[in-house]
């Protein structure tokens, strides 16, 4: 599902983001990647949204090399990765509805699948009541489930997260982890890049571990380690 | 296709108008500076178009006048019709006869004051030459000056000027009478230029049918009036008229020869380089001061939507994040500047067209003496010209601006 092939990323400035980086991510997966703070976990996210430029190595995603994608075909890359971010990232001018219908708008789907799939989705994050709320209306939880619905409304074989309870109490974070198993018991790959040992620990999954730029572990079924 | 790309426009539409009601005050904010910006652009450009039309008009009422003496033949002057018309660059040829000089001058002084003049009639037969522009007015009058001397010749002679006469023949009485409207009205601005109106010297008009001119009376005693030139007018009264009448006195060659055939030349030479140095100077300024206004308009409005895409640069970054096309994230901006660049220059071309068409039925009652001067363009005429002008240039702006500020922000 995701090849990293001998991977290489230093920033314009010098920084080092990940250092020869090979590494294979099955369909069906879940995994995290752990890493101190400027380890590389989040340039590991960013390379395969496309948001930032190998120096070298290949990038496969469903057997297609994405580092020799054109730019205008970015926007179809990125339908098949939803995404989720720490701060969740909402149109802070549109209701919970909108928002995850929105990314069924931008891919231009009939008008009334939209209207089955949203509230489909809305029910599976656990939110169908709270349809007509502002993001300003809702706790930090319920807004990391309205981003994770408006990630996974278009159905995309794979879901990345660049700690998505970084911002969450330990009971959201749960709550949240469970979600996104109850997303890859379904059928989405999940790479998640995470802090929080607690989590990785408890839920025993693949954990990809990252310093400064290499990955140094790499278990299928474990908990956090010891750095 | 279609069908998808019509349902993406009606998105971008309902986004755009969505945004602009939920940023009010931005998008108020937006159409006021635009409104500001198109105001000073369309005053200028009307102040513009106004000048270089009073220039146009003045160029054209410049024309060239041949007087022509007793001797030439209706053939004669026939022949020079056509050899006149052949002249590159003039663009009509008006034969005006004695009679209808003497009309003319009726119609503006009126007829009791040329009593006196009906039976010897002063005015001379005479050619009024239209230049297509006055840059040719110099090569024209050298061509006349040249076909002159040509004519000279024939009319010493008596002879015809040969390629001419079959296809010709009826031209003399058609044309002028075609041309007569058209001539009385180009009247009233050739002699708002033309300071005088010239009339034969007295003697001449004796010559031929003298007998009857004297046996005018009141006219007469008045006949004797000085002119400005300091030569007696014949039986002119009023005092308007003895102002505006002058006498010409036949060109004389350099060998001491008076010309018979065109007696005399009449054209506003200083007129015309001065008029050719101000149109130059005037259009260059014009463009210079439509281009630094449509610049100042142009940063403004372009800084402007700028500023409201940045207000919006998360919002965009969520949508590149989640798959939106650029094209589907820009549109609703674009349209958005196309929105708020009609707006906001369909405003100041309402208020400008308001004041404008109150300006213009100002100079066009109160100020008829100005009128002559300034020869203002009818409202409807200007602002079909300068309403799209600005229209464009907000739209485009507007457009351009917001495809332009998007650019950076979908780097992502
Ligand atoms: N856009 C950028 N330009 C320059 N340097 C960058 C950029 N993004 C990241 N870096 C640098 O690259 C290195 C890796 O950053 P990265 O964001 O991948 O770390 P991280 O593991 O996600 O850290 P954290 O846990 O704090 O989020 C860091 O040294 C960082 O400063
Ligand atoms: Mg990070």
């Amino acid at each position: 599902m995701i090849i990293f092939d001998s991977v290489s990323k230093t920033y314009e400035d010098g920084a080092l983001g990940l250092k020869n980086v090979s590494i294979h991510i099955k369909k069906g997966d879940f995994a995290f990647v752990t890493g101190a703070s400027g380890s590389g976990k989040s340039t590991f996210l960013r390379l395969l949204l496309k948001e930032t430029e190998p120096d070298s190595g290949k990038i496969y995603i469903d057997g297609n090399d994405i580092t020799a994608l054109k730019p205008s075909r970015i926007p179809y890359l990125r339908r098949k990765l939803g995404v989720v971010f720490q701060d969740f990232r909402l149109l802070p001018s549109k209701t919970v509805y909108d928002n995850v219908a929105f990314a069924l708008i931008i891919t231009q789907t009939p008008k009334n699948e939209i209207k089955d799939r949203v509230p489909e989705v809305l029910d599976l994050v656990g939110l169908s009541h709270k349809h007509l709320s502002m993001p300003d209306q809702l706790s930090g939880g319920e807004r990391q489930r309205v981003a994770i619905a408006r990630a996974i409304v278009n159905r995309p074989p794979i879901l990345l997260a660049d700690e998505p309870t970084g911002n969450l109490d330990p009971d959201m974070a749960w709550e949240i982890t469970e979600l996104m198993e109850k997303i890859n018991k379904k059928g989405t790959t999940v790479v998640a890049a995470t802090h929080a040992r607690e989590i990785v620990d408890k839920l025993q999954k693949r954990v990809i571990t990252i310093n400064k730029g290499r990955i140094v572990r790499d278990v299928e079924c474990g908990g956090y380690g010891d750095d | 296709m279609i069908k998808s790309f019509l349902s993406g426009l009606s998105y971008s539409v309902s986004q755009a108008v969505d945004s602009l009601s939920k940023n009010k005050l931005m998008a108020f904010a937006s159409v006021v500076i635009v409104n500001a910006c198109i105001f000073a652009f369309a005053l200028s450009l009307c102040i513009i178009i106004n000048i270089s039309y009073s220039l146009d008009k003045l160029e054209k009422s410049v024309g060239i006048e041949l007087y022509l003496g007793d001797t030439p033949t209706d053939e004669q002057i026939r022949s020079l019709k056509t050899q006149l018309e052949k002249i590159p660059h003039v663009s009509s040829v008006t034969y005006v006869s004695a009679e209808e000089a003497l009309e003319k001058a009726e119609s503006m002084w009126g007829a009791q004051s040329l009593e006196g003049l009906k039976e010897g009639n002063p005015f001379p037969r005479s050619f009024e030459l239209k230049v297509d522009g006055i840059g040719s007015q110099k090569s024209v009058l050298a061509a006349v000056e040249a076909l002159r001397k040509e004519f000279e010749r024939v009319v010493a002679n008596n002879i015809i000027i040969t390629e001419t006469t079959t296809q010709t023949t009826t031209l003399l009485t058609t044309t002028t009478r075609e041309t007569t409207t058209q001539t009385t009205t180009s009247l009233t601005t050739t002699t708002r230029s033309l300071p005088y109106y010239y009339i034969k010297p007295r003697d001449r008009v004796a010559s031929g049918r003298a007998a009857r001119a004297v046996t005018t009376t009141q006219a007469t005693t008045q006949a004797t009036t000085v002119a400005p030139l300091g030569l007696p007018t014949p039986g002119i009264k009023s005092e308007a008229a003895t102002e505006s009448t002058t006498m010409y006195i036949p060109d004389v060659g350099a060998d001491g020869y008076i010309y018979k055939g065109i007696e005399y030349i009449s054209h506003a030479g200083l007129l015309t380089d001065t008029l050719i140095a101000l149109d130059a100077a005037v259009k260059t300024i014009a463009v210079l001061v439509t281009l630094l206004l449509g610049a100042i308009a142009a940063g403004i409005i372009i800084n402007t939507t700028r500023l409201t895409v940045m207000l919006r640069k998360n919002e965009i970054s969520i949508m590149k994040y989640i798959g939106a096309t650029d094209w589907f994230i820009r549109e609703p901006f674009v349209i958005e500047g196309l929105l708020i660049g009609f707006v906001g220059a369909l405003l100041p071309c309402a208020l400008c067209a308001l004041i404008y068409s109150r300006l213009y039925s100002y100079f066009n009652t109160s100020l008829d003496m100005l009128n002559t001067v300034v020869m203002l363009k009818p409202t409807g005429e200007l602002f079909a010209v300068v309403t799209p002008v600005c229209l464009l240039l907000g739209m485009g702006l507007g457009a351009f601006a917001a495809y332009g500020a998007t650019r950076k922000y979908l780097k992502v």
